[in-house]
């Protein structure tokens, strides 16, 4: 019995079903083709990555609403967190009241809908934490220190940059200077990458390596760890969880249906005692989990995503 | 179930009133900051390089 070799045109008819049942099988969610439109909005401004220079336009009178860089080249709109130490250092000569509004008003809308829906640095740590290692489960530890953001927020976004305007007159963003890996990545790594910026080599020192082993070390750990950054680090997270009770877009519960079966909590990667609390980002990852369907993703009134539309 | 229906009315309006107020506050504050100038310190801050922010500064 012999059996006849498939041809060429075979193998290419094999070949495509396979690349399209693993396309197929990794079909972006809608929240991440969100993530990746939003991040690609808030970075629109392509010719800086030819020019190697960032833009200057007018747009950049606003915040973005989740945690990228001002001085990425693409980035057309300002850092929140940026601007909000900078306010905080400069508070002793005009109070930053249009930072805060901005930050409440997006608190307001979305609260943390926007680490989870909108937040390129977001995006980026839940991609880190795609490649296939061994995850560090969510516990009593990665509880804790979910509560290290809000230390961090006081110290590194509010005490700090008052302590340098206060000490030495210096408006200094203490976060941006001595954490952000975003910064490093986003800024740094945008600006260095380009030639016609290799002046800026000459002045790189221990900041800058201090700040690379921090983004080097935030990388390794979201691999293993999900959204580390956001869950123990972010100030940005810590200010719009403040929200969580009023923000009018989010994912809500309905109380009556509820059994109070914890699949919800069990299913969720984040340090969460209740869904919708101030750890929950909304990423509606627990709307398909419970039973009863009582979860949904609501703008006020409006149903955004539920059971029976997803 | 009265009562249920009338504690969940009470605190949806309740929560109305703090959403609008806190809108109101922010919209407020985002109007101060424009006339201050506020918003023309964040708009000088982003449209330079941030030496801080890439590890230069």
């Amino acid at each position: 019995m012999s059996f006849k070799k498939p041809s060429g045109f075979v193998w290419s008819v094999l070949a495509l079903g396979k690349m399209k049942s693993w396309f197929v099988a990794h079909r972006p969610s809608k929240r991440r083709l969100v993530q990746l439109y939003c991040a690609l909005l808030v970075n629109a401004n392509l010719k800086g990555f030819v020019e190697g220079k960032i833009y200057t336009g007018p747009l950049k009178n606003a915040c973005a609403p989740g945690l990228n860089c001002y001085s990425c080249p693409g980035a057309v709109l300002a850092c929140p967190l940026g601007a909000l130490q900078n306010a905080v250092a400069s508070s002793g000569a005009r109070a930053g009241t249009y930072v805060l509004g901005i930050l409440m008003l997006y608190g307001l809308i979305a609260g943390r809908t926007i680490c989870g829906w909108l937040c390129p640095f977001g995006l980026v740590q839940e991609l880190l934490h795609k490649i296939p290692t061994p995850k560090i489960p969510k516990g009593s530890v990665t509880r804790a220190l979910s509560y290290l953001k809000y230390i961090i927020l006081a110290v590194f976004v509010v005490l700090l940059p008052l302590w340098y305007a206060a000490a030495q007159g210096l408006p200094v963003p203490a976060f941006c200077k001595y954490i952000c890996p975003a910064g490093t990545l986003e800024g740094a790594g945008g600006l260095l990458a380009h030639p016609n910026n290799s002046y800026l080599y000459a002045l790189l020192g221990e900041l800058f390596t201090r700040k690379a082993v921090i983004l080097v070390a935030v990388a390794i750990l979201c691999v293993f760890c999900y959204r580390a950054f956001c869950r123990f680090i972010c100030p940005l997270g810590a200010i719009y969880s403040l929200f969580s009770r009023v923000a009018i877009i989010g994912v809500k519960m309905e109380e009556a249906s509820c059994i109070n079966c914890g699949e919800c909590i069990r299913k969720c990667k984040m340090d969460i005692r209740k869904v919708g609390d101030h750890e929950c980002i909304h990423c509606g990852e627990c709307i398909s989990s419970c039973p009863t369907k009582a979860i949904s993703i609501k703008a006020g009134k409006i149903v955004l995503a539920a059971p029976e539309k997803l | 179930m009265k009562d249920k229906k009338q504690n969940l009315w009470d605190d949806s309006r309740c929560l109305t009133v703090v959403r609008t107020a806190l809108l109101l506050l922010a919209v407020c504050l985002i109007i101060h900051g424009i006339l201050n100038g506020s918003m023309k310190d964040v708009f000088q801050k982003a449209v330079r390089i941030c030496m801080e922010c890439i590890g230069l500064g």
